[in-house]
């Protein structure tokens, strides 16, 4: 699945992140290296506090890390400040969440139609019928518009994707996108990112699930700020031994 | 199809609508009221200007004794004055249908039809009157609920009584309504009429233009001090008084100013107040929204693409605010004006949309709501992404080590409930800072006001305690004041009787000009009939002949006198020099100097005679005034003394009153606008503090609160909330009242007022706050134990 050859979409070399507690210095990201193929589909795992979604927080420029090098995207985020971050995610990657993070106020419509709107992709005439084809195809189109409190966590889920796509970015992030979701909607959520990656979309996936982390292209195990990374159950369960330093699949 | 970005504004308002109902009406009430009042002053201004106009005023009045055609020529004759007209004036008594007496003032006109100096305008019936006939000033006839055809009788100073008959009514601009002048009203008649009535027909009141300037206070008393010494007392006539600018129509427009003065400033703290309740609510609705602003910036917006949104939703706000507003305030206005036209006697016209005035009202509408949000805009839009996904909301800056949070963690015995309200109370001190900001201005200005009222009862007292006799009998020339008091002292219900000089004064200036518009007011030293409030300096002392006091109103009219300066005054003639000892405050009546009766009898070479007998009697109420004001006048009038008018003191305090009434009046429609703009500042910040912690009372019955104790946590923080503003406001209202009554007492009496602090305005307040706080705090905590613990923690 990986062209050694390609640009990377995402490489990490060495990151750090390190938060102050009341209990004294915490890492969550022990310097972590890591390098995403563009058309990858990948799934980290690992246990509450492994620094999962610290990970994701540095990829997508939520968080930024106390210490190493991170490109993504083809943008060292350590230079940017957080508007230009903001206006990076706008055109380069989609965020989905596990709580859907819609908002509330704003129809499905309107909710795809908003990172168009922020990036100022599109014309005004196209935005809608841009956002209308993406939720036709999620298969959401006649919920266009209803407010997000009028669908169902699994038709949530898929108006979040719907917005992530909005802009067309290259890299998809999902932060658990199926752990508030009954297993047969997730299972759907899930086909319809395999249907992403076969059109060219990278997507990194944090899940609880082993059972669908097995099926995206490269498993990541994290544990202790460390990645440990793994194919198959043994793999899996022998990395929630410490390990000296975060291998990278290939 | 719009942009999301603005369905988002437009959804947010529409979704928290009562909250947008509340930020609109608190920016509207404040537009309407600073809109009302700077159209009612533009309408009012414009309207006394217009009076002015049609009036043609004169620049002086000379009140004199009778004189003929010939002198009014001369005076006509000199290049100083360019007109000068002379009617009859008889001060007279119109009997009402419950037989009691009310003064009438009856202008005798040569030539109706050629009126140019206080012009006067037909409105309907005859004009000019026939003889036997009267036609009233129009407000005179409503006030004293007279129409045409109707008869009346009339008394004139000698006790005689004819019939007049109202044939016609006309507009007197330079007369106000009753209520506000000297309770005096106003007719005019026909020489031909004076005649009838049995009085001297020569002409006692000259009027006159100057030719340069005429309405300059200085040019007035310039040709009303030439007239008198070049034409008049050469001619052999006697001035008796100069009234420069002492026409109610002067007087009205300084009352109108401080109206306008008190409306102004409090119009502009209404819009403080809505401003603060601006910056509560938008502060609340991002750190409501601190998630959804996470969101965007996870999607691409940037913090001034954001930024944006939450500016235009106040816009919006403002936007609606002024819509609402703007026309209100002209409706406000019109009435505003119209109430205050009809005391000013001037007919208000317009505009009631002055540009000028709308552009204030778009700019302070639009752009003071702007301003007040883009500093918590701008802050609160800085939130990353991190904090917005990780956090509860914004402006968590609780300190645990902080003395307060020490000193709560000592409190024994108290409940926990209760001691979870006091560390909410005090967990968000940023939150609590802008709600108690609210508060405390609101009840600042709700207490002020209370306190400017108290503080207007104060002065009136003091105005009214200036002089303690109970009935005050003025005669047309000075007698014997013996002959006078033994006619009257032996009267049933008169305890003591004196005799003053009050008389016309003019002060002459070291520059040689004149101000002729002075009261010079001679009691015995030793009199304690009079006693004013000394602002500087001392009273006069028993037994002291050269000294004089003069009062706030004469120094600031002056400007060149202190304590200490020996002042030139011309009475009847005479020039005198006294030296100034002290200032009083001010009577309501202008400037006035208060000189030892010996002293000033003996150098007008009338010792022992006095022009006004002031009585005590017995019992102070106003029956017996009444009646003894009733008898002491037959008496004195029986033994052939000149009497013109007979005074008693509470109908001197009904005529003072209805003054400071009018402007208590105000004060009250002002105070419960405030109440409606503080409460609503009130229930918007309890409301939003509760609003706020809806995550946080799920959390609660999450872990086993009922509906009771999440109300009872909820409710007590709301009291400490409201009690700590109500206390803070008590303080503030201390030193903001004093400011208030010193620039409303400067506008209005030309001196502070007596300061009277409100203690029911405060207790009032802490009623509205008391109430407020259960209720504000109340409905959005039921409106949060309605919604479910899962709907609750996932609440945005």
């Amino acid at each position: 699945m990986r062209a050694d050859n390609a640009r990377p979409l995402i490489h990490l070399r060495d990151v750090v992140k390190t938060f102050d507690t009341a209990a004294g210095p915490f890492t969550a990201l022990d310097n972590v290296s890591l390098r995403i193929d563009p058309g990858e589909f990948i799934a980290v795992t690992g246990r509450s506090g492994s620094g999962k979604s610290t990970l994701i927080n540095m990829l997508t420029g939520i968080d930024r890390p106390t210490s190493g090098e991170l490109l993504v995207c083809g943008e060292s985020l350590k230079e940017l400040s957080e508007n230009q971050l903001a206006v990076w995610r706008g055109r380069n990657l989609g965020i989905i969440f596990q709580f859907f993070q819609l908002l509330p106020t704003l129809s499905v419509l309107d909710n795809v139609m908003l990172p168009m709107d922020f990036a100022g992709n599109y014309s005004s005439r196209e935005r809608p019928e841009r956002a209308m084809a993406l939720l036709d195809q999620i298969g959401l189109g006649d919920h266009a518009h209803k407010l997000p409190s009028g669908l169902s966590g699994g038709q949530q889920q898929r108006a979040a994707i719907a917005r992530a796509l909005a802009n067309d970015p290259p890299l998809l992030v999902a932060d658990e996108p199926t752990g508030n979701l009954d297993s047969e909607t997730a299972d759907s959520v899930f086909r319809l990112f395999e249907q992403l990656v076969d059109s060219g979309k990278t997507i990194l996936m944090v899940t609880h699930d082993d059972e669908l982390a097995k099926r995206t292209g490269r498993h990541i195990v994290m544990l202790d700020g460390r990645i440990v990374s793994a194919t198959d159950d043994e793999l899996v369960t022998a990395a929630r031994t410490p390990q000296p330093e975060g291998a990278l699949h290939g | 199809m719009g942009s999301p970005r603005w369905h988002k504004i437009l959804a947010d308002l529409r979704v928290s609508r009562s909250r947008t109902i509340l930020v609109i009406l608190s920016i509207a009430i404040g537009v309407f009221a600073v809109g009302t009042m700077l159209t009612s002053r533009i309408v009012l201004q414009d309207g006394i200007e217009e009076s002015f106009d049609l009036a043609n005023p004169a620049s002086a009045v000379l009140t004199t004794d009778p004189l003929e055609q010939d002198l009014v020529d001369a005076l006509r004759a000199l290049p100083e004055i360019s007109d000068a007209e002379a009617r009859t004036s008889i001060a007279a008594r119109l009997q009402q249908d419950d037989d009691s007496w009310r003064s009438i003032g009856l202008s005798a006109i040569a030539n109706f039809e050629e009126i140019q100096i206080d012009r006067i305008i037909p409105e309907s019936g005859a004009w000019p009157p026939a003889t036997g006939e009267l036609v009233l000033e129009r407000l005179s006839a409503d006030d004293a609920g007279l129409e045409i055809g109707d008869a009346i009788t009339i008394e004139t100073a000698d006790g005689s009584r004819h019939t007049l008959t109202v044939t016609g009514l006309a507009y007197d601009p330079g007369q106000v309504h009753p209520s506000i002048g000297d309770g005096s009203l106003a007719g005019y008649i026909t020489r031909e009429t004076v005649a009838y009535l049995e009085q001297p027909t020569g002409f006692n009141d000259v009027r006159l233009l100057a030719a340069e300037d005429p309405r300059d206070l200085r040019q007035g008393e310039f040709v009303a001090a030439l007239a008198r010494d070049e034409v008049l007392e050469p001619g052999g006539a006697t001035v008796n008084r100069i009234a420069v600018h002492d026409s109610p129509r002067y007087h009205s427009a300084l009352l109108g100013d401080a109206l306008i003065l008190i409306l102004g400033l409090l119009g502009v703290m209404v819009l403080v107040l809505g401003m603060f309740l601006v910056i509560n609510t938008i502060t609340a609705v991002l750190a409501h929204q601190a998630r959804q602003i996470g969101m965007m910036k996870a999607v691409g917006g940037t913090r001034g693409q954001i930024a944006a949104i939450y500016l235009l939703m106040v816009l919006a706000f403002g936007l609606m605010a002024v819509i609402i507003a703007v026309p209100l305030s002209a409706l406000g206005a019109s009435a505003f004006s119209g109430f205050f036209g009809n005391l000013l006697n001037i007919d208000v016209s317009g505009p009631f949309f002055p540009p000028s005035v709308v552009a204030i009202q778009l700019a302070i509408g639009l752009l003071l709501p702007l301003l007040a949000a883009i500093i918590p805009v701008l802050r609160d839009t800085r939130i990353t992404v991190r904090q917005a996904i990780t956090s509860y909301g914004l402006g968590d800056s609780a300190n645990p080590e902080g003395m307060l949070d020490r000193f709560l963690e000592r409190l024994r015995g108290v409940p926990r409930p209760v001691m979870l309200s006091l560390r909410n109370t005090f967990r968000r001190r940023g939150r609590l800072v802008l709600t108690l900001s609210t508060l405390v201005l609101g009840g600042a200005i709700f207490a002020s006001v209370l306190t400017i009222n108290a503080s207007l009862g104060g002065t009136f007292d003091q105005v009214m305690r200036y002089t303690s006799y109970d009935v005050v009998v003025s005669l047309r020339e000075s007698v014997p004041a013996e002959t006078a008091i033994s006619e009257v002292e032996s009267l049933p219900g008169v305890e003591q009787a004196e005799g003053w000089i009050v008389t016309n004064a003019a002060r002459l200036r070291p520059d040689g000009t004149q101000n002729s518009n002075i009261r010079l007011t001679a009691a015995p030293t030793d009199s304690d009939r009079i006693r004013p409030t000394l602002l500087e300096g001392r009273w006069l002392q028993p037994g002291e002949t050269d000294a004089v006091v003069i009062n706030v109103d004469f120094k600031n009219d002056e400007g060149d006198i202190n304590v200490g300066d020996t002042i030139a005054l011309r009475v009847q003639g005479q020039d005198l020099n006294w030296p100034v000892v002290g200032v009083v405050t001010t009577q309501l009546m202008g400037p006035v100097v208060f000189a030892p009766y010996e002293s000033t009898t003996e150098l007008l070479g009338i010792a022992g005679e006095a022009n006004q007998i002031v009585l005590v009697t017995d019992t102070h109420d106003a029956a017996t005034q009444s009646s003894v004001a009733e008898r002491a006048e037959e008496q004195m009038r029986a033994a052939g003394l000149p009497v013109i008018e007979v005074e008693t003191e509470s109908a001197m305090r009904d005529a003072t009153q209805s003054i400071f009434n009018i402007l208590v009046i105000l004060l009250l429609v002002v105070g419960g606008l405030l109440v409606v703009v503080g409460s609503l500042g009130l229930t918007g910040a309890m409301s939003l503090n509760v609003i706020e912690r809806t995550r946080e009372i799920g959390v609660m019955r999450a872990i086993g609160a009922s509906n009771g104790q999440v109300a009872k946590i909820v409710v007590t923080e709301g009291l400490v909330v409201g009690l700590l503003g109500w206390l803070l406001a008590s303080i503030l209202s201390l030193p903001m009242s004093w400011a208030l009554s010193y620039l409303i007492g400067v506008a209005f009496v030309q001196s502070p007022l007596e300061f009277t602090f409100s203690i029911a305005g405060i207790l009032l307040w802490l009623i509205v706050v008391l109430v407020l706080s259960v209720v504000a705090s109340l409905f959005p905590a039921r409106n949060a134990w309605r919604l479910s613990v899962r709907e609750v923690l996932a609440y945005e």
